[in-house]
Protein backbone atom coordinates (compact mmCIF):
# COMPACT_ATOMS: atom_id res chain seq x y z
CA UNK A 1 0.00 0.00 0.00
CA UNK A 2 1.56 3.55 -1.09
CA UNK A 3 2.09 5.94 1.91
CA UNK A 4 -0.42 8.65 2.14
CA UNK A 5 -0.13 11.93 0.97
CA UNK A 6 -0.82 13.91 4.64
CA UNK A 7 -1.13 17.39 5.28
CA UNK A 8 -0.60 18.73 8.74
CA UNK A 9 -2.21 22.45 9.31
CA UNK A 10 -4.41 24.21 11.98
CA UNK A 11 -7.66 22.81 12.46
CA UNK A 12 -10.03 25.66 11.49
CA UNK A 13 -14.20 26.20 12.68
CA UNK A 14 -14.74 24.96 9.29
CA UNK A 15 -13.41 21.70 9.93
CA UNK A 16 -16.22 20.81 12.02
CA UNK A 17 -17.82 18.05 10.56
CA UNK A 18 -15.10 16.14 9.60
CA UNK A 19 -14.10 16.62 13.01
CA UNK A 20 -16.93 15.18 14.36
CA UNK A 21 -17.05 12.64 12.12
CA UNK A 22 -13.49 11.61 13.39
CA UNK A 23 -14.26 11.76 17.30
CA UNK A 24 -17.78 10.08 16.87
CA UNK A 25 -15.82 6.77 15.28
CA UNK A 26 -16.33 4.70 17.54
CA UNK A 27 -12.74 3.79 18.60
CA UNK A 28 -11.53 7.21 18.12
CA UNK A 29 -14.11 8.10 20.52
CA UNK A 30 -13.63 5.40 23.16
CA UNK A 31 -10.02 5.91 23.60
CA UNK A 32 -9.77 9.66 23.59
CA UNK A 33 -11.48 11.58 26.88
CA UNK A 34 -14.84 11.88 24.73
CA UNK A 35 -18.76 10.94 25.28
CA UNK A 36 -20.56 9.19 22.63
CA UNK A 37 -23.02 11.34 20.48
CA UNK A 38 -20.70 14.24 20.31
CA UNK A 39 -22.64 17.07 17.96
CA UNK A 40 -21.76 18.90 15.18
CA UNK A 41 -22.95 21.97 17.17
CA UNK A 42 -20.64 21.14 19.81
CA UNK A 43 -17.80 20.48 17.52
CA UNK A 44 -18.02 24.04 16.11
CA UNK A 45 -18.30 25.40 19.40
CA UNK A 46 -15.43 24.22 20.56
CA UNK A 47 -13.47 24.60 17.40
CA UNK A 48 -14.55 28.48 17.06
CA UNK A 49 -13.85 28.91 21.11
CA UNK A 50 -10.72 27.01 21.91
CA UNK A 51 -9.64 27.61 25.22
CA UNK A 52 -6.68 29.66 26.15
CA UNK A 53 -3.27 28.86 25.19
CA UNK A 54 -4.30 25.65 23.12
CA UNK A 55 -3.30 24.71 19.72
CA UNK A 56 -4.72 22.21 17.55
CA UNK A 57 -3.61 20.66 14.40
CA UNK A 58 -5.45 18.40 11.66
CA UNK A 59 -4.47 15.67 9.21
CA UNK A 60 -5.74 16.10 5.85
CA UNK A 61 -6.13 13.02 3.15
CA UNK A 62 -8.25 13.68 0.13
CA UNK A 63 -9.15 17.35 1.28
CA UNK A 64 -10.90 15.34 5.02
CA UNK A 65 -9.97 15.68 8.15
CA UNK A 66 -8.84 12.50 9.30
CA UNK A 67 -7.25 12.64 12.15
CA UNK A 68 -6.47 16.23 14.80
CA UNK A 69 -3.28 16.91 17.64
CA UNK A 70 -4.33 19.08 20.31
CA UNK A 71 -1.38 20.96 22.66
CA UNK A 72 -2.70 22.67 25.83
CA UNK A 73 0.30 24.92 27.40
CA UNK A 74 0.41 25.05 31.31
CA UNK A 75 -0.11 28.25 33.09
CA UNK A 76 2.07 29.89 35.88
CA UNK A 77 4.31 27.75 37.41
CA UNK A 78 4.24 25.10 34.19
CA UNK A 79 4.68 27.20 31.61
CA UNK A 80 7.01 24.62 30.28
CA UNK A 81 4.83 22.11 29.82
CA UNK A 82 2.30 21.12 27.30
CA UNK A 83 -0.60 18.80 27.49
CA UNK A 84 -1.29 16.51 24.00
CA UNK A 85 -3.97 14.31 22.92
CA UNK A 86 -4.31 12.63 19.30
CA UNK A 87 -7.11 11.06 17.73
CA UNK A 88 -6.98 9.17 14.54
CA UNK A 89 -10.35 8.73 12.57
CA UNK A 90 -10.56 4.43 12.55
CA UNK A 91 -10.98 3.78 9.04
CA UNK A 92 -7.14 5.79 8.64
CA UNK A 93 -5.57 3.95 11.48
CA UNK A 94 -2.17 2.32 10.91
CA UNK A 95 -1.31 4.30 7.82
CA UNK A 96 1.69 7.28 9.40
CA UNK A 97 -1.41 9.84 10.59
CA UNK A 98 -0.36 9.56 14.70
CA UNK A 99 3.59 9.90 13.44
CA UNK A 100 2.82 12.87 11.36
CA UNK A 101 0.57 14.81 14.00
CA UNK A 102 3.22 13.50 16.78
CA UNK A 103 6.15 14.91 14.92
CA UNK A 104 4.48 18.55 14.05
CA UNK A 105 2.86 18.62 17.68
CA UNK A 106 6.72 18.25 19.15
CA UNK A 107 8.29 20.57 16.67
CA UNK A 108 5.46 22.99 17.49
CA UNK A 109 6.15 22.46 21.24
CA UNK A 110 10.13 22.12 21.43
CA UNK A 111 11.04 24.59 18.16
CA UNK A 112 8.44 27.44 18.90
CA UNK A 113 7.11 27.59 21.96
CA UNK A 114 10.35 26.27 23.98
CA UNK A 115 8.29 23.75 25.78
CA UNK A 116 10.62 21.00 28.11
CA UNK A 117 8.13 18.96 29.34
CA UNK A 118 5.10 17.52 27.28
CA UNK A 119 2.38 14.94 28.66
CA UNK A 120 -0.53 12.69 27.94
CA UNK A 121 -2.64 10.08 29.14
CA UNK A 122 -3.39 6.75 27.36
CA UNK A 123 -5.87 3.91 28.05
CA UNK A 124 -3.45 0.98 29.60
CA UNK A 125 -4.99 -1.87 26.70
CA UNK A 126 -4.08 1.33 24.09
CA UNK A 127 -1.10 -0.60 22.45
CA UNK A 128 -0.75 1.21 19.13
CA UNK A 129 -0.67 4.21 20.79
CA UNK A 130 1.46 3.63 23.37
CA UNK A 131 3.81 1.70 20.94
CA UNK A 132 3.66 5.31 19.09
CA UNK A 133 4.24 7.66 21.79
CA UNK A 134 7.41 5.17 23.32
CA UNK A 135 9.02 5.85 18.91
CA UNK A 136 8.42 9.79 20.10
CA UNK A 137 10.61 9.35 22.93
CA UNK A 138 7.79 9.00 25.59
CA UNK A 139 8.38 7.21 29.02
CA UNK A 140 5.50 5.59 31.12
CA UNK A 141 5.99 7.50 34.86
CA UNK A 142 2.81 5.48 36.02
CA UNK A 143 -0.64 4.08 35.71
CA UNK A 144 -3.73 5.84 36.48
CA UNK A 145 -6.07 3.49 38.24
CA UNK A 146 -9.77 3.72 37.74
CA UNK A 147 -8.99 6.75 35.82
CA UNK A 148 -12.30 7.19 33.54
CA UNK A 149 -15.67 5.39 32.47
CA UNK A 150 -15.15 3.54 29.64
CA UNK A 151 -17.80 1.30 28.28
CA UNK A 152 -19.67 0.21 31.33
CA UNK A 153 -15.94 -0.18 33.10
CA UNK A 154 -13.52 1.72 34.71
CA UNK A 155 -9.99 1.84 33.02
CA UNK A 156 -6.91 2.26 34.30
CA UNK A 157 -4.19 4.73 32.00
CA UNK A 158 -0.64 5.50 32.07
CA UNK A 159 0.85 8.95 32.37
CA UNK A 160 3.54 9.15 30.03
CA UNK A 161 6.09 12.27 29.22
CA UNK A 162 8.87 13.15 27.02
CA UNK A 163 11.95 15.86 28.77
CA UNK A 164 13.53 17.93 26.81
CA UNK A 165 17.08 18.31 28.57
CA UNK B 1 1.70 16.84 69.33
CA UNK B 2 -0.44 19.50 70.51
CA UNK B 3 -3.77 18.83 69.13
CA UNK B 4 -5.99 22.33 69.02
CA UNK B 5 -9.51 22.62 68.45
CA UNK B 6 -10.21 22.27 64.75
CA UNK B 7 -13.61 23.28 63.39
CA UNK B 8 -13.97 22.44 59.45
CA UNK B 9 -16.67 24.34 57.83
CA UNK B 10 -17.33 26.08 54.47
CA UNK B 11 -15.08 29.09 54.00
CA UNK B 12 -16.93 32.35 53.85
CA UNK B 13 -15.97 36.00 52.21
CA UNK B 14 -15.39 36.83 55.92
CA UNK B 15 -11.99 34.60 55.76
CA UNK B 16 -10.62 37.15 53.05
CA UNK B 17 -8.24 38.09 55.08
CA UNK B 18 -7.08 34.68 56.50
CA UNK B 19 -7.10 32.95 53.19
CA UNK B 20 -4.89 36.14 52.54
CA UNK B 21 -2.30 35.14 54.93
CA UNK B 22 -2.58 31.36 54.24
CA UNK B 23 -1.39 31.71 50.52
CA UNK B 24 1.35 34.30 51.82
CA UNK B 25 3.17 31.58 53.68
CA UNK B 26 6.35 30.81 52.41
CA UNK B 27 6.25 27.26 52.83
CA UNK B 28 2.33 26.59 51.81
CA UNK B 29 3.31 28.92 48.31
CA UNK B 30 5.99 26.59 47.84
CA UNK B 31 4.56 23.34 47.92
CA UNK B 32 1.77 24.42 46.04
CA UNK B 33 0.88 25.93 42.75
CA UNK B 34 0.81 29.61 44.15
CA UNK B 35 2.84 32.28 42.91
CA UNK B 36 4.43 34.83 45.10
CA UNK B 37 2.84 37.98 45.98
CA UNK B 38 -0.58 36.76 46.43
CA UNK B 39 -2.85 39.41 46.60
CA UNK B 40 -5.73 40.70 49.16
CA UNK B 41 -7.90 41.32 45.88
CA UNK B 42 -7.45 37.79 44.49
CA UNK B 43 -8.21 35.76 47.92
CA UNK B 44 -11.51 37.92 47.95
CA UNK B 45 -11.73 37.12 44.38
CA UNK B 46 -11.44 33.22 45.24
CA UNK B 47 -14.01 33.23 47.87
CA UNK B 48 -16.79 35.14 45.95
CA UNK B 49 -16.42 32.94 42.94
CA UNK B 50 -15.73 29.65 43.71
CA UNK B 51 -17.07 27.30 40.91
CA UNK B 52 -19.26 24.50 41.41
CA UNK B 53 -17.05 21.81 40.54
CA UNK B 54 -14.93 22.86 43.26
CA UNK B 55 -15.00 21.81 47.06
CA UNK B 56 -13.50 23.43 49.95
CA UNK B 57 -13.62 22.53 53.76
CA UNK B 58 -11.53 25.16 56.00
CA UNK B 59 -9.92 24.82 58.89
CA UNK B 60 -10.39 26.98 61.58
CA UNK B 61 -8.60 27.16 64.72
CA UNK B 62 -8.51 30.36 67.28
CA UNK B 63 -10.83 31.65 65.59
CA UNK B 64 -9.11 31.76 61.95
CA UNK B 65 -8.45 29.99 58.84
CA UNK B 66 -5.34 28.22 59.15
CA UNK B 67 -6.24 25.44 56.05
CA UNK B 68 -8.26 24.20 53.49
CA UNK B 69 -8.40 21.38 51.34
CA UNK B 70 -10.03 21.73 48.12
CA UNK B 71 -11.20 18.64 45.54
CA UNK B 72 -12.03 19.46 41.89
CA UNK B 73 -14.48 17.58 40.80
CA UNK B 74 -14.41 15.44 37.36
CA UNK B 75 -16.36 15.67 34.51
CA UNK B 76 -17.87 13.40 31.82
CA UNK B 77 -16.03 10.13 31.91
CA UNK B 78 -14.13 11.24 35.13
CA UNK B 79 -17.58 12.32 37.07
CA UNK B 80 -16.00 9.52 39.58
CA UNK B 81 -12.82 11.59 40.39
CA UNK B 82 -11.61 14.51 41.93
CA UNK B 83 -8.07 16.03 42.11
CA UNK B 84 -7.19 17.35 45.96
CA UNK B 85 -5.07 20.15 47.69
CA UNK B 86 -4.38 21.05 50.80
CA UNK B 87 -2.68 23.87 52.28
CA UNK B 88 -1.74 24.26 56.00
CA UNK B 89 -0.47 27.77 57.45
CA UNK B 90 3.39 27.64 58.03
CA UNK B 91 2.84 28.06 61.84
CA UNK B 92 0.24 25.64 62.20
CA UNK B 93 2.04 22.56 60.82
CA UNK B 94 2.42 19.16 62.75
CA UNK B 95 -0.78 19.74 64.85
CA UNK B 96 -3.28 17.44 63.09
CA UNK B 97 -5.19 20.33 61.06
CA UNK B 98 -4.11 18.33 57.79
CA UNK B 99 -5.23 15.41 58.57
CA UNK B 100 -8.48 16.69 59.99
CA UNK B 101 -8.74 18.03 56.37
CA UNK B 102 -8.28 14.67 55.04
CA UNK B 103 -10.54 12.79 57.04
CA UNK B 104 -13.05 15.82 55.94
CA UNK B 105 -12.67 15.28 52.70
CA UNK B 106 -12.38 11.90 51.64
CA UNK B 107 -16.13 11.49 54.14
CA UNK B 108 -17.20 14.35 51.66
CA UNK B 109 -15.54 13.23 48.60
CA UNK B 110 -17.15 9.12 48.99
CA UNK B 111 -19.92 9.49 51.64
CA UNK B 112 -21.76 12.27 50.14
CA UNK B 113 -20.60 12.85 46.30
CA UNK B 114 -19.64 8.98 45.47
CA UNK B 115 -16.36 9.59 44.25
CA UNK B 116 -14.52 6.03 43.89
CA UNK B 117 -10.59 8.10 42.81
CA UNK B 118 -9.16 10.89 44.73
CA UNK B 119 -6.08 12.14 42.84
CA UNK B 120 -3.26 14.48 44.01
CA UNK B 121 0.11 16.06 42.99
CA UNK B 122 2.78 16.17 45.35
CA UNK B 123 6.36 17.47 45.24
CA UNK B 124 8.97 14.50 45.85
CA UNK B 125 10.63 16.23 48.85
CA UNK B 126 7.61 17.17 50.51
CA UNK B 127 7.84 14.06 53.45
CA UNK B 128 5.55 15.46 55.89
CA UNK B 129 2.63 15.43 52.78
CA UNK B 130 3.37 12.36 51.80
CA UNK B 131 3.86 10.50 54.89
CA UNK B 132 0.22 12.41 55.94
CA UNK B 133 -1.27 10.98 52.36
CA UNK B 134 0.20 7.39 52.53
CA UNK B 135 -1.72 6.98 55.84
CA UNK B 136 -5.04 8.24 54.62
CA UNK B 137 -4.90 5.40 51.77
CA UNK B 138 -3.14 7.49 48.82
CA UNK B 139 -1.15 5.31 46.85
CA UNK B 140 2.03 7.01 44.92
CA UNK B 141 1.21 5.66 41.16
CA UNK B 142 4.28 7.32 39.13
CA UNK B 143 6.56 9.90 39.15
CA UNK B 144 6.11 13.46 37.57
CA UNK B 145 9.54 14.32 36.07
CA UNK B 146 9.96 18.32 36.33
CA UNK B 147 6.58 18.75 36.74
CA UNK B 148 6.63 22.40 38.17
CA UNK B 149 9.16 25.41 38.41
CA UNK B 150 9.56 25.90 42.69
CA UNK B 151 11.95 28.34 43.40
CA UNK B 152 14.33 28.39 40.35
CA UNK B 153 13.83 24.46 39.73
CA UNK B 154 11.48 22.22 38.08
CA UNK B 155 10.94 19.77 40.28
CA UNK B 156 9.32 16.54 40.85
CA UNK B 157 5.45 15.89 41.51
CA UNK B 158 4.58 12.10 42.42
CA UNK B 159 1.14 11.59 41.13
CA UNK B 160 -0.90 9.87 44.37
CA UNK B 161 -4.28 8.27 44.82
CA UNK B 162 -7.06 6.82 46.82
CA UNK B 163 -9.23 4.53 45.48
CA UNK B 164 -12.38 2.92 46.73
CA UNK B 165 -15.08 1.24 44.99
CA UNK B 166 -18.40 3.39 44.79
CA UNK B 167 -20.91 3.54 47.40
CA UNK B 168 -23.37 0.47 47.33
CA UNK B 169 -27.41 0.49 47.47
CA UNK B 170 -29.02 0.74 51.33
Amino acid sequence: MPPLDITIRALEPSDADDFCALLNAPLAQSMTAGLPYFSREQARQMLANPPESFYALAAVVDGRVVGSCSLRLGARRQRHLGQIGISVRDDYAGQGIGSALMAAVIDLAENWLGLTRLELQVYTDNARAIQLYEKFGFQIEGTMRRQALSDGAYVDAHFMARIKE
Amino acid sequence: MHRPIITLRAPEPSDAEDFFALHSAPNVMAQTQTLPHFSRARAAAMLANKPDALQVIAAEVDGHLVGVCTLYLGEGRRRHAGDLGIMVRDDYAGQGIGDALLSGMTDLAENWLGLSRIELDVFCDNQVAIHLYKKHGFVIEGTQRAWALRDGTYADAYLMARVRVGPSHA
